[in-house]
């Protein structure tokens, strides 16, 4: 009784948050604290179910004919809702505030309230067709919130490489469902397991190629949302292009979505056949160049927003360091380390783009050379934006210390000395850039455009204290993210964790 | 839970403490002082627990992460022989610089910001050598990198920001080989951290992984302790840093790497570790150090870089001390962190006096100011005495034991290194001889005629520093007997 009422909260949520909008007419842009009550309601909700002992298998049959609808709750739908209402609930605060100056503010919490049902559904489905609607509800909203601003030539460009990109990865992915429906005559993943490792052990290499196919085309599929290697080139475009809370959500949590669907879709799969190690050699390939190269790209950056992007990129590649180590073996820590990474990573990034938010909405610009000696005149944002730095460069007491180590800890616990070397290598390569950047905000003397800035919106600041205040509850209790990620590890591989 | 409440205490005092900068400015030191004071008087009345045995050290443990078969992370404290006169030191050195701070800060912005930094970078220290599980240790390990940084990159001298970037780009690199060590560690003692847990498991451990381990443990601690090929960020870091920082960073905080080395991973590498060619080859490193930190010390200008390299130096003697491999040196090497932080801080200080007194930094136009600085004077020359190794100082009878102990190590060439270590210990004589002749006889400047003793807050923290460590030197079984049966006890004697 907790995926149907979760879901239907919101489902309520994103029908009444139109009908109230209208109600409001001028005064729309309080839409934004419904919005953020709606996804606290269902947080609470999921939190209540589970302090009254509720169980973590329960399931839900939205129906069961030929291709059947199953919505589950397991450890991994409990961690990747924690995380997407945490940040949605704290992004939308933010709204309230950057997003104060704009119209057609019933639009945005309609799609902002539709993209997060998505997600929450996303985490909770248990069959490709109702992860299929679900994604494509959260990746349409997506695609017209990042272009929200379409007065802007910049947005509306960047949102059209999304959605072109992002399209043609949801038909691949449509594509590979079928090409699963055809071979296991259903879409439910527990029989997608069975059949799926079945057909991969008979052993007979032509027949080998449709799981290939199939898998290949899901992770491009997944790939394009999640942005690693070579899928990347919509990120660095569509994130800064999008009002900063949508940027937030975007690199923390969207592009997690891809890596929740491999998680549940396909690891699974791999890892109860022979071929999980086969399986782990391209992704440990796609992890080092998805650290390096946009690692490099990110140290010659002159717009914050695009820096905060690449580096989004750089930590997607370091989650892979945690499904590679999974797939070669490392079932304690692989995907435990790979979902602590996704939280700590969600947590720092959203509130880096946050923080940016603050200063774009008091100085409105974007250029880093703008912003030298923020420290001193916005000392809040530029506080949260160093916090957010600091995290995501792995630094204590913040989450990034607790999830970089456990990559580390995983990648040598699996053999793959190099994939740990490349992670350590890039973690420090970060440390430049981020280093750099504080060190602008910090010491720097401050530039006219700091001094003639204007004040921070309120809520704004609220979303910032909220955020940095969890970070470091986290930071300092670390149980509460490894607990989350440690279960949802359990519930990935039913058939190994005996 | 003493030592858990002192570092509480410290963290929540320091955010305490920032909102009075407006109103109090300088005069905040001397509440930082008190701050780290409590702590001190609670280690001093905690004395008969630094001669606990190594065995079941005195321990507070708090269970942080708890998930049986994977990870099981404790926050513990602990006191032994070993880590007893380093957390004794770090502290007292921290609550003197505090108070010299006072003065020496008196004309600095944001002085909030820097005593709250200040307790947090002293406290970082402490907790680290207090650990006793490795990410409590890491954790604290790099709690006190990021407000040293600040310190260096806000209220340093020269090209600042550079140093401070640099200075925390060479300790990541180091650290991020001391997080694959824990990682290794860890998956052989099936996720339990606790040094307990890892000594326990050390058997485990293939002799190559051991090897790897042993390697990237030196390597990672090396950049801190600042041995000879990863020394770049120390000459500039130390003297561009705010004196009080300088008088920490030299004193203690670079000690800590070697002490980490000592404590957590020897009893962890003892057996096949020890054997002849390691020795000499760590023996060499240590040697190279001594030598290039003295010959660089001694065509030095500027006064705080000399000092600087002296601190290279010094840490070779230490370093000889751990490489000789043998219960004496080592004995040595933890006595010498001690002695060696007295004194450095005391070198420091007295460099600070000249910047803040006489605002003048470079050797060659100071001279003649012991008319004018007696008292400066005095405490300099006992500074000098004990860096080069005189008897009656605490640091005569560390290197003594450094010596002697480098003729027990495994080494087949102990006696050709002994030599060579001996005649090395002449260059830190040479430079600090330098040091006084330049800067306190000599003809003394016209310019200078006005110059006097700073104000008492600036002298008490020295003479403290200057009387422990002749105390130390007169009756070094005060802290001695503690460390000799701790460091028996890991070598498996």
């Amino acid at each position: 009784m907790v995926v149907d009422i979760v879901l239907l909260v919101m489902g309520v949520g994103v029908f009444l948050t139109p009908i109230i909008g209208y109600l409001l007419g001028n005064k729309e842009r309080y839409l934004g604290y419904f919005t953020a009550l709606i996804q606290l309601i269902a947080l609470i909700y999921i939190y209540i179910y589970l302090f009254k002992g509720g169980s973590l298998s329960e399931q839900f049959y939205l129906f069961n004919s030929p291709v059947s609808s199953i919505l589950v709750f397991d450890g991994l739908s409990l961690f990747f809702t924690t995380v997407f209402l945490i940040i949605g609930f704290i992004s939308s605060i933010h709204s309230i505030g950057y997003m104060s100056h704009d119209r057609n503010l019933t639009i945005y919490y309609t799609l902002y309230l539709l993209m997060m049902l998505g997600l929450v559904g996303l985490s909770m489905a248990y069959d490709l067709f109702t992860f299929f609607v679900f994604w494509e509800a959260m990746a349409i909203s997506s695609y017209v919130l990042v272009a929200f601003r379409y007065h802007l030539d910049e947005p509306v460009e960047a949102g059209m490489k999304y959605l072109i990109m992002s399209g043609v990865g949801s038909l691949l992915m449509l594509y590979a469902i079928t090409l699963i429906y055809g071979v296991v005559g259903s879409l439910r993943l527990d029989y997608i397991i069975q059949y799926m490792s079945s057909f991969m052990s008979i052993g007979n290499y032509g027949l080998l190629m449709v799981p290939a196919a199939i898998i290949s085309l899901l992770m491009v599929g997944f790939g394009i949302k999640a942005a690693y290697f070579p899928f990347w080139t919509w990120l660095p475009d569509a994130h800064p292009a999008a009002p900063s809370p949508i940027s937030a959500l975007l690199s923390g949590i969207v592009i997690k979505a891809g890596i929740l669907g491999i998680m549940r879709f396909v690891l699974p799969v791999v890892s109860n056949s022979r071929y999980a190690a086969s399986f782990g050699a391209p992704i440990y390939v796609l992890a080092i160049l998805t650290m390096t190269i946009p690692n490099i790209m990110a140290l010659m950056q002159d717009d914050i927003k695009r820096l905060l992007a690449y580096s989004s990129i750089v930590n997607i590649g370091f989650i892979l360091i945690g499904l590679a180590s999974y797939s070669y073996g490392s079932y304690y820590y692989g995907a435990a380390s790979a979902l602590s990474h996704v939280f700590s990573h969600a947590l720092g990034k959203a509130l880096g783009f946050l923080a940016v938010g603050g200063i774009i909405y008091s100085m409105e610009t974007r250029e880093i050379r703008k912003m030298f000696g923020l420290g001193r005149h916005r000392p809040l944002v530029a506080l949260a934006l160093t916090m957010a730095l600091l995290s995501l460069a792995g630094m204590p007491p913040l989450p990034g210390f607790w999830s970089k180590w456990l990559l580390i800890l995983g990648a040598i616990d699996s053999g793959l000395w190099w994939l740990a070397f490349f992670g350590v290598f890039n973690s420090v390569l970060a440390v430049l850039y981020y280093l750099w950047l504080i060190q602008r905000i910090f010491f720097a003397e401050p530039t006219d455009e700091v001094l003639s800035s204007g004040e921070v919106h309120p809520a704004i600041k609220v979303s910032l204290i909220v955020l940095m205040g969890f970070m470091i509850i986290i930071g300092l209790y670390p149980q509460f993210m490894y607990g989350l990620a440690f279960n949802a590890s359990k519930a990935l591989a039913p058939l190994l964790h005996v | 839970m003493e030592l858990v409440l002192m570092l509480l205490w410290m963290y929540i005092a320091g955010i305490a403490i920032y909102p009075l900068g407006k109103y109090l400015k300088n005069k905040l030191g001397y509440i930082s002082s008190f701050i780290i004071g409590i702590p001190l008087l609670m280690l001093l009345s905690m004395y008969r627990l630094g001669f606990s045995s190594p065995l079941e050290p005195y321990l507070e443990s708090i269970n942080w992460v708890e998930l049986p078969p994977y990870l099981n992370i404790s926050f513990s404290m602990y006191l032994d022989g070993i880590n007893y006169p380093i957390a004794l030191i770090i502290l007292i050195v921290t609550c003197l610089a505090a108070l010299y701070s006072v003065v020496y800060m008196e004309h600095e912005e944001f002085l909030g910001a820097y005593f709250t930094l200040y307790v947090f970078y002293a406290a970082g220290m402490l907790g680290a050598v207090l650990s006793y599980d490795l990410i409590t240790f890491l954790f604290f390990w790099e709690a006190m990198l990021i407000p040293s940084y600040v310190l260096i990159g806000v209220w340093g001298y020269g090209d600042k920001r550079r140093v401070a970037y640099k200075y925390f780009l060479y300790t990541q690199l180091g650290t991020i080989l001391i997080i694959i060590t824990i990682a290794i560690l860890g998956i052989y003692s099936g996720g339990n951290y606790s040094f307990t847990a890892l000594y326990a498991t050390s058997a485990l451990i293939p002799s190559t992984i051991k090897l790897l381990v042993g390697l990237l443990a030196i390597i990672g601690f090396g950049v801190k302790m600042a041995i000879v090929p990863l020394h770049g960020w120390l000459p500039e870091a130390h003297a561009e840093a705010p004196t009080p920082i300088s008088v920490i960073l030299s004193g203690v905080m670079i000690e800590i790497g070697l002490y980490a080395v000592i404590r957590i991973y020897l009893p962890i590498l003892v057996g096949e570790w020890f054997s002849a060619n390691r020795s000499t080859i760590l023996m060499i490193i240590g040697l190279l150090s001594m030598y290039y930190g003295g010959i660089n010390a001694l065509v030095q200008k500027d006064v705080k870089r000399l000092l600087a390299y002296s601190s290279i130096s010094q840490m070779g003697y230490m370093f000889l001390g751990f490489a000789s491999l043998s219960p004496t040196g080592i004995e040595g090497s933890i006595f010498h962190i001690v002695g060696h932080g007295l004194m450095k801080g005391l070198l420091f200080m007295v460099a600070g006096v000249l910047i803040h007194q006489v605002g003048i930094r470079d050797m060659e136009k100071l001279g003649g100011l012991a008319v004018k600085m007696p008292v400066t004077a005095s405490l300099a020359v006992i500074g000098a005495m004990g860096i080069a190794g005189l008897p009656g100082i605490s640091t005569f009878i560390s290197e003594f034991l450094v010596f002697t102990g480098s003729y027990s190590s495994p080494s087949g060439f102990k006696l050709y290194l002994l030599i060579l270590a001996v005649l090395g210990s002449a260059l830190s004589a040479a430079y600090m001889t330098l040091f006084i002749r330049k800067v306190f006889f000599g003809p003394l400047p016209k310019e200078f005629e006005g110059v006097r003793d700073p104000a008492p807050s600036m002298i008490i923290p020295m003479v403290v520093l200057a009387v422990v460590g002749i105390i130390l030197g007169l009756y070094p079984r005060l802290l001695l007997d503690m460390v000799a049966p701790s460091v028996d006890f890991f070598l498996g004697l």
